[in-house]
């Protein structure tokens, strides 16, 4: 057992226990600090998988970004001073009952898939060894093969950036 | 050996999806259900991480895993705007007692 | 049929009959407007019914003075038409006959009503349905004027109900008492009785000779032919041939008239109601039980007298005479002050009847009027003796001491001296004392008795002088029993109650004005000067020659043929009947006045006055239960019928109802089968359906309710079957 394996086990735990401490809790802010422990342990095992450049941004947008707005969110949705904010559960039954099922269903996909046979995948040899990092690699591709997404995706982002700016402001005609 | 398997990894993801599912499915909370949907998110991204490492020369898995955290942080920004003004019209943000208010 | 008379209208007899019907509505307004506004009016409204009474007793003075020994009025107009068959129309006449009867009566009636009310006026003081009683007697004189004025049968038996209606209202006055209640009841019943035959009277003559009308009816069996046993009518109005009627049929018709004087005249055997009808206010026994509207079955005699045949006048004759003398028995052991001169009213009025059966025509009616008058004193008199005695009772708090009672009373001659005096004339008129005017009607009455018995006895059966024999009994029983009451009461010492000043109004006056001038004038027409110049002969008086037979029936005696003209042939011939009559008529008063004194004497001597028991010994206990007839017509009518009504009921109760019953509970418990299997069957199967759809409903709305994770739910459920689709396939 390789010290990586032994990493991404320890961090893959984390995750799933994070997550199912988001899940379990009601206190919303816990279960953000829930959420962000698991997208932490997500980022280590992007840099485990060789994936530093997806590892930064996923600190950065997701840590830095989205869970500071869900934070902030949480905050002004707020009525409530001096107490907890609540969240209760329902279809707690329907709902395990569909996630088991289709956690059934993927883990029965997934360990009964075989990926050797699938065309292109190269099992092994799956790391390149000399590569330390995968941002020049992204780069070029980002502004050559993917040129096109890479627009669309900052058109979609001033968009986004636009209609939540809209959607956010006050009404003074009300 | 410094090589993580590929079925542990997509198990790991196939987890966290249930999970994200679970939390869409079950809490009350709005942005605790947008929390399920980013972890959806996540998984998905760890399952294109995963699979980018058998086939490494576009890199079209990392990179299609930005996209997906930019189109990720474009929604949860929209969503958290939509979130603020349904709150400031219903005064709540449970989903149930807004689907109650807007039936009246 | 209103053809008939109209040629014969002048505009005098018009604005005559005009006035006549002035006089008959007044009272019927005014009563109307007492009853409805008396509460309302000053006085409860007796002013206004006095007046509007005395204003129709001027019109009647007025009608009376142009119509008495001047001529006959008809007047009719057309009442109503009914159509039988396609062609021929029958129409109904209403109208006004005033003749010397007619408007003699029209003002006795307004007179005693006007003098009654007057009365009643102290009498009825403090009575809280006071506007009532005035409304009842303006609905009875309405009426009893209806019955005067009537032209047809059809009408006068319409308000001949009406004063049997009124008379109902009056006596059951008092309502709060039960006996008033059961009083009334009973008259109305009886009355009824009576009603039935007369109906079937009227009709029989309608169905004969097709019309109401009284005059019309005269005229058609005046041209009545005998003919051995039937009597053949020519052709009458509205008809094709001549009609032949038997005998027999004729006298049925005019007993069944005669049924309705039965009746209301209280004669034998219905006359128990009119002892019972005492209940009601004493000047209402005055007014209707008394003058008037007792009289009406004389009156409807007098009227029909055409119709009875020889036969029915004599079963009137006997009639009369019983009822005469039992009247009069039962009087002789009576206490109480109204029950005496109630018995002494059916006597009188069996007097009248008799009268009328033996062809005393005229005589009938004389008493009638001297009766009204001198009666209705009586009752007065006794109205104010009770007066006193209650007043007296209520200053000792005395609730329970029969005031009616005479054996109570005594020496009231010199605590009401007034009420005395008045009362002797009238008691007199009524013993028939000479001087008086009961001297002469009933002198009248009784020589025709005997000369009718003379003539019918003809040919050997002397039974028919049983009816003068009657007449002269009761003659001795009425000084009797009226010596016995005027001793009692105004005689001797005061038994009940000792101090004369309770009993009088006040020191100076024994009674209110208002009720002593009503009595004081009753007793001066109770005089026989006002009837006859002569007081000692019935043949010169005024009234007897203006409603004499000849008069009135304008010389055709009808059905009875030849009887009247013989009787008066032979009492003609044989002219010591009057003479003897009256001399025997007032020594069997005096023999009765001076009984009465004895049986008063003896009673003073045996101290027997103070206990007031019912008699004890055997013809008096029959005389005071009036001959137990109560108790035979409850034993054999009354009891029987309720047993056959107590029968039918049970068997209604325990036959039909039991089969009914038992079929209801068979079809109970079908209807239960039934519903049993609708509810669990058919039921069941509709709410199987309706659960069933109910369900899928449900689900669907399950599904559909809003929530947008439970939609998650499903579309991920949908997705794993799809999965499983794949997978399986």
């Amino acid at each position: 057992m390789s010290l990586v394996l032994i990493f991404f086990y320890v961090f893959g735990f984390l995750a799933i226990a994070s997550a199912a401490f988001m899940l379990a809790t009601k206190n919303v802010l816990y279960a953000a600090f829930g959420l962000l422990v698991t997208l932490l342990s997500l980022a280590a095992i992007f840099v485990l998988l060789f994936a530093d450049f997806v590892a930064i941004t996923q600190l950065m947008v997701y840590v830095g970004g989205v869970l500071v707005l869900i934070l902030f969110g949480v905050m002004l949705s707020n009525q409530v001073q001096g107490r907890a904010v609540q969240s209760e559960s329902v279809n707690g039954i329907s709902g395990a009952l569909v996630a088991g099922i289709l956690f059934g269903g993927l883990a029965y996909l997934i360990l009964s898939a075989d990926y050797l046979y699938l065309e292109g995948i190269n099992v092994a040899d799956a790391a390149p060894v000399n590569t330390k990092s995968s941002i020049i690699a992204i780069g070029i591709r980002l502004i050559t093969n993917f040129a096109l997404p890479f627009e669309v995706a900052s058109l979609i982002l001033l968009i986004a950036l636009m209609g939540a700016a809209y959607i956010s402001t006050e009404d003074k005609h009300e | 050996m410094n090589n993580i398997p590929l079925i542990p990894v997509l198990l790991l993801g196939a987890v966290l999806f249930c999970l994200g599912i679970l939390a869409v499915i079950t809490k009350r909370h709005a942005i605790v259900v947008l929390m399920g949907i980013e972890l959806i998110f996540n998984a998905a991204n760890l399952n294109l991480v995963a699979f980018n490492r058998h086939q490494p020369d576009l890199m079209q898995g990392q990179v299609f895993s930005v996209f997906v955290m930019v189109i990720a942080a474009a929604e949860s920004a929209v969503a958290l705007a939509i979130i603020l003004k349904v709150y400031s019209y219903f005064k709540t943000v449970n989903l149930d007692q807004i689907r109650h208010e807007s039936d009246v | 049929m209103n053809q008939v008379a109209a040629p014969l209208l002048t505009p005098e007899q018009n604005s005559l009959a005009l006035w006549a019907l002035l006089v008959l509505v007044l009272p019927l307004i005014a009563g109307g407007l007492v009853l409805i506004f008396g509460k309302k009016l000053p006085r409860q409204g007796d002013w206004l019914a006095i007046a509007t009474t005395g204003l129709a007793f001027f019109l009647a003075l007025y009608l009376f003075f142009q119509v008495w020994e001047n001529k006959t009025v008809h007047v009719s107009w057309s009442w109503f038409q009914l159509a039988t068959g396609k062609t021929s129309i029958i129409s109904f006449t209403a109208g006004v006959y005033l003749d010397n009867l007619a408007v003699l009566m029209l003002v006795i009636v307004t007179f005693i009503s006007l003098l009654v009310q007057v009365f009643s006026v102290i009498y009825m003081h403090g009575e809280w349905r006071y506007h009532h009683y005035f409304g009842y007697l303006g609905i009875f004189t309405f009426s009893m004027l209806g019955i005067v004025l009537s032209d047809n049968l059809l009408l006068l038996f319409i308000f001949w109900e009406l004063v049997g209606f009124s008379s109902y209202l009056l006596i059951g006055f008092w309502y709060e008492k039960d006996a008033a209640v059961l009083a009334g009841k009973k008259a109305f019943l009886f009355n009824r009785v009576g009603d039935i035959g007369f109906l079937f009277g009227i009709f029989l003559l309608y169905t004969y000779l097709q019309t109401f009308d009284l005059t019309l009816l005269k005229n058609a069996i005046a041209t009545g032919v005998n003919q051995g046993g039937t009597f053949i009518f020519p052709v009458l109005t509205g008809q094709a041939d001549s009609v032949t009627l038997s005998y027999t049929l004729l006298t049925l018709a005019g007993l069944g008239i005669f049924c309705g004087c039965v009746g209301k005249s209280a004669q034998f055997p219905l006359q128990v109601w009119l002892p019972d009808a005492m209940e009601g206010p004493t000047p209402v026994s005055s007014l209707i039980h008394a003058a008037t509207m007792v009289a009406a079955g004389v009156y409807l005699l007098s009227r029909c007298f055409p119709f009875f045949t020889e036969d029915a006048l004599l079963v009137i004759a006997i009639i009369g005479a019983l009822t005469a003398l039992l009247g009069a028995l039962a009087a002789t052991a009576q206490y109480d002050i109204k029950k005496i001169l109630a018995f002494s009213t059916i006597s009188q009025l069996g007097y009248m009847v008799m009268g009328m059966g033996v062809g005393a025509h005229d005589a009938s009616l004389l008493h009638l009027v001297t009766h009204a008058f001198f009666k209705a004193s009586l009752f007065l008199n006794a109205g104010i003796v009770i007066h006193a005695m209650h007043h007296a009772a209520h200053e000792f708090s005395d609730e329970h001491s029969d005031v009616q009672d005479i054996r109570n009373m005594g020496g009231f001659r010199k605590i009401l001296p007034f009420t005395f005096y008045a009362y002797i004339p009238a008691a007199a008129a009524l013993v028939g004392l000479p001087l008086f005017s009961g001297f002469l009607s009933k002198d009248a009455i009784l020589t025709g008795a005997w000369a009718w018995a003379g003539l019918m006895s003809q040919n050997g059966n002397l039974l028919y002088y049983l009816i003068p024999v009657f007449g002269f009994g009761s003659v001795l029983l009425t000084g009797f029993y009226m010596a016995k009451h005027c001793f009692y009461i105004f005689f001797g010492e005061s038994k009940l109650y000792k101090e004369p000043e309770l009993l009088r109004e006040n020191k100076t006056a024994e009674a209110s004005g208002l009720l002593l001038v009503p009595v004081a004038i009753l007793a001066v027409l109770s005089l026989a000067f006002f009837f006859s110049l002569n007081p000692f002969s019935y043949a010169g008086s005024w009234v007897m020659q203006g409603v004499s037979w000849q008069k009135l029936l304008t010389g055709q005696p009808g059905l009875s043929g030849g009887l009247l003209p013989a009787i008066t042939t032979y009492l003609h011939d044989a002219s010591y009947i009057s003479l003897v009559t009256a001399i025997l008529s007032v020594l069997l008063a005096v023999v009765g006045i001076w009984l009465g004194w004895l049986s008063y004497k003896k009673a003073v001597t045996a101290g027997s006055l103070s206990t007031i028991t019912a008699p004890t010994s055997g013809f008096s206990r029959l005389a005071y239960y009036h001959f137990y007839l109560d108790a035979f017509y409850e034993k054999v009518i009354i009891n029987p019928f309720m047993r056959l009504s107590g029968g039918a009921a049970a068997f209604d109760k325990n036959f039909i109802d039991y089969s009914l019953n038992t079929f209801a509970k068979i079809m109970v418990v079908l209807a239960k089968l039934i519903g049993w299997v609708d509810r669990w069957l058919v039921d069941g199967t509709v709410h199987l359906l309706v659960k069933v759809a109910g369900l899928i409903g449900r689900l669907g709305r399950f599904m559909q309710n809003g929530k947008v994770q439970s939609y998650y739910i499903f579309s991920l459920l949908g997705l794993i079957l799809l999965f499983l689709y794949i997978l399986a396939f």
